[in-house]
């Protein structure tokens, strides 16, 4: 075998340096793996534990509406009503005001405005969740007591703060799948003689369409999941909420206030595993409508 | 031959900001003709194009008269909406939206208010027959424009265009994006649709000038040399920078 053959056949410090890349890639992916893996694995098995172990009924967890512990009531149906509720009420309310602000971002305001606006939003987004929970104690709450009488602690004040939270979110990411409508769209249909705002509604948003709902659906997972600010003003009372301004419970508030209350392995504790078992499939089935909304492409 | 004219361009200057991009440019676009800017890349062509529908407003600003019809569209008084309506135009890249064949077409017609589905369903027909498009995508009317190739994007965007039943059709270039094929079925496509619109194209492609216009227009650097049929600019021009381009001295 001559010099040149030999170069050609025999490894390199490229080709190791490739198989370097592929073997800790490979790692970084398998510990990733087994780490959600993991997750997945414990949380079932420790929220399964309240039906195998304790001898409650799957039916009667998710049906019965008590939630007295220290009774063995276990119905977590008030806090599943609860948590849809903050959640579809923030999503429905906070769509709309997105569309419009991601719209005024992307078409309307000029461009200074818009470098102005767009670091302003991405700030928002980082904002931790109990800076918002804050405001909703310091300002939501008593508008809606001075408003409605009451407490004003309740769904109405969680939909308030997750409102707020998950708009900069939802809005960040509609601006993105605007941005990402080809500009020649704006040139032709302008050219066939469309105004701005014909433009805006016949041929952008509908084109932006499955990135504005995976905005949505991934502000309302944000809500669903969301624990400390909906703490701060939702009242935390594990009841069927009777009315928007009644105190009441979410899935995340009753986890975050009683997992410090219980003793491990003990009902109460397994039961409290059990709702994060709920917000887990819960995350899953968001993720996977994320999926599916964004995987079908345009048209 | 004494030929109406169709649209007529007076005094048009340009500026990009403080950048004086087109230079007194007078010329009388011919009716029924196909009449091509030509020059090099920069020289003002296709800013004097977009200037014909106000497709510049945004951009830059546009001074002297664009007479269609005894009103002059350059006026800040226009309805510039009405005139795209009645000078469409077609542009470089393909642009169908991402909806289905049919809504394309009908797509200028739904915005000026038509909602007649016979209206609607004829003039799709019409419209993609003139454009040399019915035979390939008649049974395929309700499936997503994205699916079609690159030349049949294209003849729909001028279906598309067609479809508002305007009288003078503006095109950038409309075949540099595309293969040969594409290309001469859209220039045959071209010569057809001259019986009833007025064309007036930008193209890059000397062959697809001489080929299709029946009018020729010479820019440099902002600057109208020369204006005339084709074949005398092509044959014998009386400027020496239009013979200097046309034989590859620049450009």
């Amino acid at each position: 075998m001559d010099d040149l053959q030999k170069q050609l056949t025999q490894p390199s410090p490229e080709s190791h340096q490739e198989w370097t890349g592929k073997i800790i890639s490979s790692l970084a992916i398998i510990l990733i793996g087994s780490l959600v893996l993991a997750i997945l694995v414990f949380l079932t098995i420790k929220g399964i534990a309240l039906f195998t172990d304790n001898g409650i009924s799957i039916w009667r967890f998710l049906s019965q509406t008590d939630w007295q512990p220290s009774h063995q009531h276990y119905g977590a149906l008030p806090m599943i009503v609860t948590s849809f509720s903050v959640t579809i009420l923030a999503g429905v309310v906070a769509l709309p005001l997105t569309l419009v602000v991601a719209v005024a971002i992307t078409e309307i305001l000029p461009k200074k405005m818009t470098g102005l606006f767009q670091p302003l939003i991405e700030l928002l987004v980082g904002v931790p969740s109990v800076v918002y929970g804050y405001l909703g104690l310091t300002i939501i709450v008593p508008e809606l007591q001075r408003l409605f009488g009451g407490t004003g602690f309740g769904i109405l004040a969680a939909t308030g703060v997750l409102f707020l939270m998950i708009l900069p979110t939802m809005t960040s990411m509609t601006v993105d799948s605007l941005n990402a409508v080809p500009k020649q769209y704006r040139q032709a249909s302008a050219g066939l003689g469309a105004t701005r705002w014909q433009t805006i509604s016949r041929v952008i948003v509908p084109s932006a369409r499955d990135g504005i709902l995976t905005a949505a659906v991934f502000g309302m997972a944000r809500a669903f999941g969301e624990a400390l600010a909906v703490q701060m003003v939702i009242g935390n009372t594990a009841v069927m909420p009777k009315g928007l301004i009644e105190s009441s419970a979410t899935l995340t508030s009753v986890l975050t206030t009683g997992i410090g209350n219980s003793v491990m392995g003990t009902a109460d504790n397994n039961a409290l595993w059990s709702l994060a078992l709920i917000l887990l499939i819960m995350s899953l089935i968001f993720n996977l409508l994320i999926h599916l909304v964004s995987k079908k492409g345009v048209a | 031959m004494q030929v109406k004219t169709a649209l007529e361009v007076k005094d048009l200057q340009v500026f990009y900001g403080d950048k004086h991009v087109v230079f007194d440019v007078n010329l009388k676009f011919p009716q029924h003709q196909i009449t091509a800017l030509i020059g090099a890349s920069g020289s003002g062509k296709s800013t004097v194009l977009r200037s014909l529908n106000r497709m510049n407003d945004d951009l830059a600003r546009v001074t002297g008269a664009i007479n269609f019809h005894d009103v002059n569209i350059n006026d800040p008084k226009v309805n510039v909406y009405r005139v795209r309506q009645r000078i469409g135009m077609v542009f470089q890249q393909p642009t169908p939206f991402p909806m289905s064949i049919y809504e394309n077409v009908i797509y200028g017609l739904r915005l000026a208010g038509e909602k007649d589905r016979h209206v609607l369903d004829q003039r799709v027909e019409e419209s993609l027959r003139q454009a040399a498009l019915w035979d390939e995508v008649k049974d395929q009317l309700k499936s997503s424009a994205l699916a079609l190739s690159g030349g049949q994007q294209q003849r729909l965007c001028i279906a598309r265009t067609l479809a508002v039943q305007p009288e003078i059709i503006l095109m950038d270039e409309p075949t540099s994006a595309l293969d040969p094929v594409s290309t001469s079925q859209i220039e045959d496509t071209l010569v057809q649709l001259k019986e009833q619109f007025t064309i007036i194209m930008v193209t890059h492609n000397m062959q697809q000038a001489s080929r299709s216009a029946d009018w020729t227009a010479f820019m440099h650097q902002g600057h109208l040399i020369e204006f005339d049929k084709t074949a005398t600019i092509f044959m014998n021009p009386h400027e020496q920078q239009t013979a200097d381009y046309l034989s590859g001295k620049f450009g």
